[in-house]
């Protein structure tokens, strides 16, 4: 008999402004324990201003109204809520976002993992060797390649011991080989620890290959939110109906054909 | 190397080539007064201070004393040049070093508070203050200061040297100017910090905006504002120049304007010798503490 | 099914600045209306090739040569070659574009040269805008009045008025989202097609390659790892990295399920 689903991250009715512009109209979004979610649109959909406030930050768009719970605690947005940012880690879109290229990155470690992780030094040494890393010596940034950088980052947010691991346009600024690379991992690592993922990205087809459940914005609106599946085979609303047939590169002339009506 | 080189030949071929007869200039020095000078003693002086060779003979006499230490003697003074430039290089020095640390701190703090509070009053007034300071003449400032502190406050001497007093006005008015074309500079360069995209993933880890300022901005601003600064350093002599000068305080500025209004080509020659060479050190030991201070020059040590 | 000669063709083609050797044995040749896609990592020295075949990196090669111009060039490749007939769009269509000139008169100075008429100009504008599916009245906008997407197409368009032989393109894609850019790629072959010009495409996307291009040439840090057409690419790639790229790009699912 199949328990119901947990659910880890519920957004109620959030709404958000930058000014008196409107960037977020009545967000309803919710993210069971176990899922990858991938939140997709293009540019100005509003999903790195959801990403923002989901990790706490109220700059510059500021929540006009909704809740978010989190693991059971709730915080209502428009109230001056400092939230916990515990057990929601971020892995930012490529080395460049990641790290301080002027700091050598043992200390950019410490930093991180001093404010937050639980775990005692040698488990947070076994984590870097568990993805191949090897130790933090007095190397800067642009020392290690781009792969390593990305891992590096990966595994700073998976010392945060988080249940909730953010992905920010994981393709956007990595070549294929880096990108593919770190996905992997985090598609074994959120199975083998039951870590759940919310994925921001513009591009459908790639989160059709990794996500189970599909949110669709535009706008600063949502879409349509369902099973990857589901969403592919049977979209309902016009936008995602062009987002699904444009997800592959077209390749024969009858798609050309087809795209020019 | 070049370069220095180059100053030398490019300093005496000026002053080579600079207008009146340097036997004249020389004997009006020797014997002062307004009379007319003997022909065979304007020949004996060609012939002490071998006028009459062609110029590259003179040249490289002259480039080789130069090397060896000997800068030559004043024609007026006639004391060693070198001696009168040690003797007035202190007070230079004094003023140069305490304008450019307060006008630094002064920019500093304008520019921390314009980047934290952008585009409020703060931010506003720091552009504003740093435009007018710009655009302001030194010698104004100077006449200013002199005429409101000293003349109608009665707080600070006015003119001369020797104690802290009268270091103050004379310091305050060259910071002013550092600070004026240094805060737009650090402030443009925070902004510049800010911007890049590893900041706001430091905001979205929950480190505070203060940590993120004296850790990450301030290590990105340090060295940009280390190479104005060093491109600064011409202006800033030739302002202390005219400070030196309006505030009637001895030092190499009013050394050099005394000796260049009485024709003392080797103490003229000297100095601005001096003063290019500084600057050239003063830039090269920048640029080298800059590629020091980068890490991002550090060989790449890891294999892929 | 092999044309008389080819629209460009270079062979061993070398850049270095200083001892630091950017480039090295690149060569690949290309007829009229073929497109190439040169992929790799960031750094790899894509773009330094393209730029080395306008003459804007000193670049040294046994044979070059280009047809439309009859150019035949053999050892060091002249500073500030420029292609006759060649035509450029950039990744960042804002940075390409006079912010403070309409759209229509940034387009229009890709003919300045052909010195037409204002009405004749006009018509010609207006016909490449129609081309990159603009409509008219982005004749007057300024670029920081449309998108991304929008601003890319005009850079488009100004490239296509000038009826050039050959388009560089240099991460044309990158900055726009991924809807957009699938959109414009489709604009983009559809009118090579209709027009059989050349492109010769900087990529870092193995998508487009494999949807659009005649031929692929994959960089490794300055050296060819792999050179072959399209179909021979993505079947049966020539190297271990572009058999690790090809795989990579395949689980990103940035490859169509019917590739190559």
């Amino acid at each position: 008999m199949p328990s119901k689903p947990m659910s880890l991250l519920t957004i109620d009715a959030l709404s958000a402004a930058i000014g008196r512009q409107g960037v977020l109209h009545d967000i309803n979004l919710t993210l069971n324990e176990g899922d990858w979610l991938a939140v997709v649109g293009g540019s100005g959909a509003g999903k790195s201003t959801l990403l923002r406030l989901i990790m706490g930050l109220r700059k510059p768009a500021r929540p006009s109204a909704g809740h978010i719970t989190f693991d059971g605690q709730h915080w209502n947005c428009t109230a001056h809520y400092a939230p916990d940012r515990k057990r929601i880690a971020l892995v930012p879109q490529s080395p460049a976002h990641g790290f301080d290229p002027l700091r050598r990155l043992g200390w950019q470690w410490r930093q991180v993992a001093k404010r937050k992780s639980p775990l005692s030094v040698e488990e947070q040494d076994a984590v870097i060797t568990s993805l191949g890393l090897p130790a933090l010596d007095e190397s800067y940034p642009h020392q290690w390649s781009r792969g390593m950088q990305q891992r590096l980052l990966l595994a700073m947010a998976l010392i945060e011991q988080p249940k909730l691991l953010i992905l920010d346009e994981p393709t956007s600024a990595l070549d294929p080989l880096v990108a593919a690379q770190v996905l992997g991992e985090v598609r074994q690592i959120s199975k083998a620890q039951g870590i759940s993922v919310l994925m921001v990205t513009h591009d459908l087809g790639m989160a059709a290959q990794f996500a189970s459940h599909i949110a669709v914005m535009a706008d600063g609106r949502l879409v349509e939110t369902g099973p990857t599946q589901d969403l592919l085979s049977r979209p309902q609303a016009t936008y995602t109906k062009d987002l699904v047939a444009h997800r592959h590169w077209q390749t024969t002339s009858e798609d050309l054909c087809r795209a020019a009506e | 190397m070049a370069v220095l080189f180059g100053i030398t030949l490019i300093t005496f071929t000026i002053s080579y080539f600079a207008p009146g007869d340097k036997a004249e200039a020389i004997a009006h020095a020797r014997y002062p007064g307004d009379f007319g000078i003997a022909p065979e003693v304007l020949q004996g002086i060609r012939e002490e201070f071998n006028l009459n060779a062609p110029f590259f003979s003179q040249y490289t006499h002259w480039l080789a004393d130069v090397l060896r230490g000997d800068f030559g003697v004043s024609y007026s003074s006639r004391t060693s040049v070198w001696v009168i430039f040690v003797d007035n290089l202190g007070e230079t020095v004094t003023l140069t070093l305490t304008s450019l640390a307060i006008g630094l701190a002064a920019a500093f703090l304008l520019s921390a508070v314009a980047v934290r509070y952008p585009n409020t009053i703060w931010d506003r007034g720091a552009v504003i203050i740093s435009s007018i300071g710009a655009a302001m003449p030194s010698y104004w400032l100077a006449l200013l200061l002199i005429l409101g502190v000293s003349v109608y406050l009665g707080w600070l001497p006015a003119y001369g040297t020797g104690t802290f007093a009268h270091l103050i006005l004379p310091a305050a008015t060259l910071a002013f100017w550092v600070m004026a074309s240094q805060t737009r500079l650090l402030r443009t360069f925070m902004l510049e910090a800010y911007d890049q995209p590893f900041i706001e993933t430091l905001r979205l880890r929950g480190i505070p905006e203060r940590e993120i300022f004296s850790r990450h901005v301030l290590r990105h601003s340090f060295v940009p504002a280390l190479t104005m600064i060093g491109l600064d350093m011409a202006s800033l002599l030739e302002g202390a120049i005219i400070v030196e000068l309006t505030f009637s305080r001895s030092g190499l500025g009013s050394l050099l304007a005394g000796a260049v209004l009485s024709r003392d080509l080797p103490v003229v020659m000297f100095l601005v010798m001096f003063f290019a060479t500084a600057y050239v050190v003063i830039n090269s030991v920048i640029d080298g503490v800059q590629h020091l201070c980068d890490p991002r020059n550090i060989k790449k040590a890891k294999a892929s | 099914m092999q044309q008389s000669k080819p629209l460009i063709s270079v062979s061993n083609l070398q850049v270095s600045v200083g001892d630091k050797p950017l480039l090295s044995n690149v060569s690949f040749d290309l007829n009229e209306g073929e497109m190439l896609c040169i992929v790799g990592e960031s750094g790899a020295g894509k773009s330094t090739l393209v730029k080395a075949l306008q003459g804007m990196m000193p670049g040294h090669c046994d044979r070059f040569t280009y047809a439309p111009s009859s150019t035949e060039v053999c050892g060091a490749i002249p500073a500030g070659l420029g292609l006759d007939q060649a035509r450029w769009v950039m990744q960042d269509p804002l940075a390409a574009l006079n912010p403070r000139q309409p759209l229509g008169r940034s387009i229009a100075e890709s003919l300045h040269k052909e010195k037409l008429p204002k009405d004749q100009l006009r018509k010609r504008v207006l016909s490449a805008l129609d081309d990159v599916e603009l409509t008219a009245d982005f004749y007057d906008r300024l670029p920081s009045q449309v998108s991304l997407g929008q601003a890319q197409r005009a850079c488009l368009a100004r490239a296509l008025i000038a009826q050039p032989k050959l388009i560089f393109f240099d991460e044309p894609l990158s900055a726009l989202d991924a809807l957009v850019q699938k959109k414009i790629a489709q604009r983009m072959e559809s009118l090579r097609r209709a027009t059989t010009t050349t492109y010769i495409a900087v990529t870092h996307d193995l998508g487009f390659a494999a949807a659009y291009a005649d031929k692929v040439l994959l960089l490794r840090e300055g050296t060819v790892s792999a050179y072959q057409s399209r179909t021979a690419f993505f079947a049966n790639p020539q190297s271990d990295y572009a058999k690790d790229l090809v795989a990579a790009a395949q689980s990103l699912g940035a490859l169509p399920e019917a590739a190559a």
